[in-house]
C-alpha cells in the first residue's frame, strides 16, 4: 500500500489559498498537516468542527500517527470531486485495498481503519471494514480468536455441539 | 495487526462483511459472537450489505449450489457461442440437504422459493408416499424447519406457495384447498397454522392435464401467484368430477394472486395473446413473466397494470430446448449435449455446466435467516450488549 504523503503542504504559513480555506491537523507523534477544509470535511467529525467554528487553530487528530494521517489525506484527495475524472480509475486506486498480503498491510489497514472510525469518514470505513473481512474469511474460529483477543466462554459441551450443528462450514 | 482493542462496533461492521459459511463457522467463536451473529438486527445488516448470489441446481437427482462469484473462470470453446459473447465454465459443489437422513430412500423437489428480493428461504416437498412432507429450507446456512403436519395433506386439488412479506417481516406456507373452499396458512413467525375461508371471486378448475408444478405458486414482493383455470358459465353438468373442467366448458386462464399480509386474494389482468397457450408462470427482471408454448417472454412491466404485459426478446437461436428463469436478469437454457447455459442479459454472458437431467433451477441471495423464528429470539437476547451499535 503506497504511504506517500500527499497532503497540502504549505510553506508560507498562510491559511487561505484564493478563496480555499486550509485546516492545521496534527497527528498524535506532532506531525503538522495543512489541508483544504473542502476535502478535509469529507470526515464527518472534521466537518462537525468547521461548521461550529472549532477549526480556526491547529487540530489534534489523537490517536492517529502521521503516517496513517498521510494516508487518510491520500484518500480524502483521490475522493474530492473532480479529483479523479473516472470512476474506473478510482476503483483501481481502491483495489489496493482489497488483498491484504503481509503484516505491513495489515497494519496499515488496521491503522487507517481506527482512523477511519475516530474521524468518521464512511467511505473508508466501509473500504477498510470490507477488506478485513476478505482478510479474515477463511480463518479457523481458533484464529479468529486469537485475531480479536477473544476466549471462549463455551464450555466444551456447548462448543461440541455448536460444531456439529455447523459442522459444514467448517469442512472445505 | 494487533487487534486486541478492536472497538466492539467496528467488530460488528467488518463482521457484516462475511460470507455465511465463515459466520456459522464463527458462531463457535464465542457466546457473545454467537448472539451477534444470530441477532435479528445483525442478519438484516448482513444481508443489506452483502448481497452474494448463489445458484441451487437439481442435477441428476442431486442437489449442487454454484457461486457464479467465486467460481474458477474457464474458457470452454466447444460450445458454439454468439462470437460477441464471452463464457465460462463453474463446477456445482455438492450440496447435501441437512434433513434428507430423514428421507434417505426419498426424492426430494424443491416446489416453491422466494424471489431475490424476499429472503432466500426455500420450501422443499417430500414427495414419497405416504407422507408428504414439507420443509422450510435455507441453503445459506443449511437451517430448516419441517412444517408440523395438518389433516389435509392428500386432499387433492391444492394450490400450495410459499413467500415472505416484508412488512410484516414473516414467511407463510399456505395451501388453498379448493374443493373444501378454505385456505390453510402456516406463519413461520407464529410458529403456527391458521385456517380461513377461502374468497375466490370465481370457480376455479384445475386442469385434467396437468403440467409440472401448475399447484406450486411463484412468490413475488408480498404475493403468491398461480395461474388457474376459471369457469366462466356452465351451460349443463358433466359427469366428470365438479373440480376438473370439461373440454367443452367455457374457460379461461387466470392469473390469481394471494396477499400473504391481508391474506386476501386478487385477480391480475392479462392480455388475451399473453395467454394463450401458457406453459408457465415465472419471475423475470424482478416481474411476473409468462413463458408460452412458443417460448415467448412475456413480462408484467408494471404490477397489476394490464397495458405494461410486454414481449421480450430472449436470444434463443441457436440453443433448442427449454427455458427456465428465475432471476432478475439471468435465465437457463438447456442445449444439446446435456449442456446448461446461464445467460446474463446484461453483459451477455455466458456460462455454461453440464448435467443430464436439470430438473430445477433456482437461485438466492444468501442471508443468515433461520426458518425456527422463534429459538432466534431467546439466543439473541443473551450477551448482545457486547456489541453495543445493536
Amino acid at each position: 500500500m503506497s504511504t506517500a504523503a500527499t497532503a497540502d503542504a504549505s510553506s508560507s504559513g498562510d491559511t487561505t489559498e484564493g478563496s480555499v480555506r486550509l485546516l492545521t491537523l496534527q497527528s498524535e507523534d506532532g506531525e503538522v498537516f495543512e489541508v483544504k477544509e473542502t476535502i478535509a470535511t469529507q470526515s464527518v467529525t472534521i466537518k462537525g468542527m468547521v461548521d461550529d467554528d472549532c477549526a480556526t487553530s491547529t487540530i489534534p487528530v489523537c490517536n492517529v500517527t502521521g503516517r496513517t494521517l498521510a494516508m487518510v489525506i491520500e484518500w480524502w484527495n483521490k475522493h474530492e470531486i473532480g479529483a479523479v475524472s473516472n470512476e474506473k480509475e478510482l476503483k483501481e486506486w481502491e483495489s489496493q485495498f482489497d488483498t491484504i498480503d503481509d503484516k505491513s498491510d495489515r497494519d496499515d489497514v488496521y491503522d487507517l481503519l481506527m482512523a477511519a472510525n475516530y474521524l468518521n469518514i464512511p467511505t473508508l470505513l466501509d473500504c477498510c471494514t470490507s477488506a478485513v473481512a476478505e482478510a479474515i474469511k477463511g480463518k479457523s474460529t481458533d484464529e479468529m480468536r486469537e485475531f480479536f483477543d477473544i476466549k471462549s466462554d463455551f464450555d466444551e459441551k456447548e462448543e461440541d455441539a455448536l460444531r456439529k450443528e455447523n459442522q459444514w462450514a467448517f469442512e472445505n | 495487526m494487533s487487534s486486541s482493542n478492536f472497538p466492539s462496533d467496528l467488530i460488528v461492521d467488518v463482521v457484516s462483511y462475511l460470507p455465511v459459511k465463515s459466520l456459522c463457522r464463527f458462531k463457535c467463536v464465542s457466546k457473545s459472537w454467537l448472539a451477534l451473529i444470530t441477532h435479528p438486527q445483525f442478519v438484516k445488516l448482513h444481508h443489506a450489505r452483502t448481497q452474494r448470489q448463489i445458484f441451487l441446481l437439481a442435477i441428476d437427482a442431486s442437489l449442487y449450489h454454484v457461486d457464479f462469484q467465486t467460481s474458477l473462470l474457464q474458457q470452454e470453446p466447444s460450445l458454439s457461442l454468439p462470437s460477441s459473447s464471452s463464457y465460462r465454465k463453474v463446477v456445482p459443489i455438492k450440496h447435501d440437504l441437512p434433513f434428507k437422513e430423514e428421507h434417505d430412500r426419498r426424492n426430494f423437489r424443491l416446489c416453491s422459493w422466494v424471489s431475490e428480493s424476499s429472503n432466500g428461504l426455500f420450501c422443499t416437498l417430500m414427495l414419497d408416499p405416504p407422507d408428504r412432507e414439507f420443509f422450510i429450507y435455507n441453503p445459506s446456512n443449511r437451517e430448516y424447519k419441517k412444517i408440523p403436519y395438518i389433516e389435509s395433506e392428500k386432499e387433492f386439488p391444492t394450490l400450495h406457495g410459499f413467500g415472505y412479506a416484508e412488512s410484516i417481516d414473516d414467511y407463510k406456507f399456505v395451501k388453498v384447498l379448493i374443493k373444501r373452499n378454505i385456505i390453510q396458512i402456516f406463519s413461520l413467525r407464529n410458529n403456527s397454522w391458521k385456517t380461513i375461508k377461502c374468497d375466490f371471486p370465481f370457480n376455479v378448475k384445475i386442469p385434467l392435464a396437468r403440467s409440472t408444478g401448475w399447484e406450486y405458486g411463484i412468490p413475488l414482493d408480498r404475493s403468491i401467484h398461480w395461474v388457474v383455470d376459471v369457469v366462466l358459465n356452465r351451460p349443463r353438468r358433466h359427469r366428470y368430477d365438479d373440480y376438473y373442467y370439461h373440454p367443452y366448458q367455457h374457460r379461461s386462464k387466470q392469473i390469481v394472486a394471494f396477499d400473504l399480509v391481508e391474506e386476501k386474494f386478487k385477480t391480475l389482468p392479462i392480455l388475451d395473446q399473453v395467454f394463450q397457450n401458457v406453459k408457465r408462470l415465472t419471475v423475470l427482471e424482478d416481474r411476473l413473466c409468462i413463458i408460452n408454448n412458443r417460448d415467448q417472454f412475456w413480462i408484467m412491466k408494471k404490477y397489476g397494470a394490464k397495458k405494461s404485459w410486454t414481449r421480450i426478446l430472449i436470444p434463443k437461436k441457436p440453443y433448442q430446448g427449454r427455458c427456465s428463469s428465475k432471476d432478475s436478469r439471468n435465465f437457463f437454457l438447456k442445449v444439446k449435449d446435456n449442456r446448461y447455459l446461464l445467460v446474463n442479459l446484461d453483459d451477455d454472458k455466458y456460462t455454461a455446466f453440464d448435467g443430464n437431467k436439470c430438473y430445477t433451477k433456482h437461485v438466492y441471495v444468501e442471508n443468515l435467516v433461520s426458518p425456527n423464528f422463534h429459538t432466534d429470539v431467546a439466543v439473541a437476547s443473551e450477551g448482545i450488549n457486547n456489541f453495543t451499535r445493536l
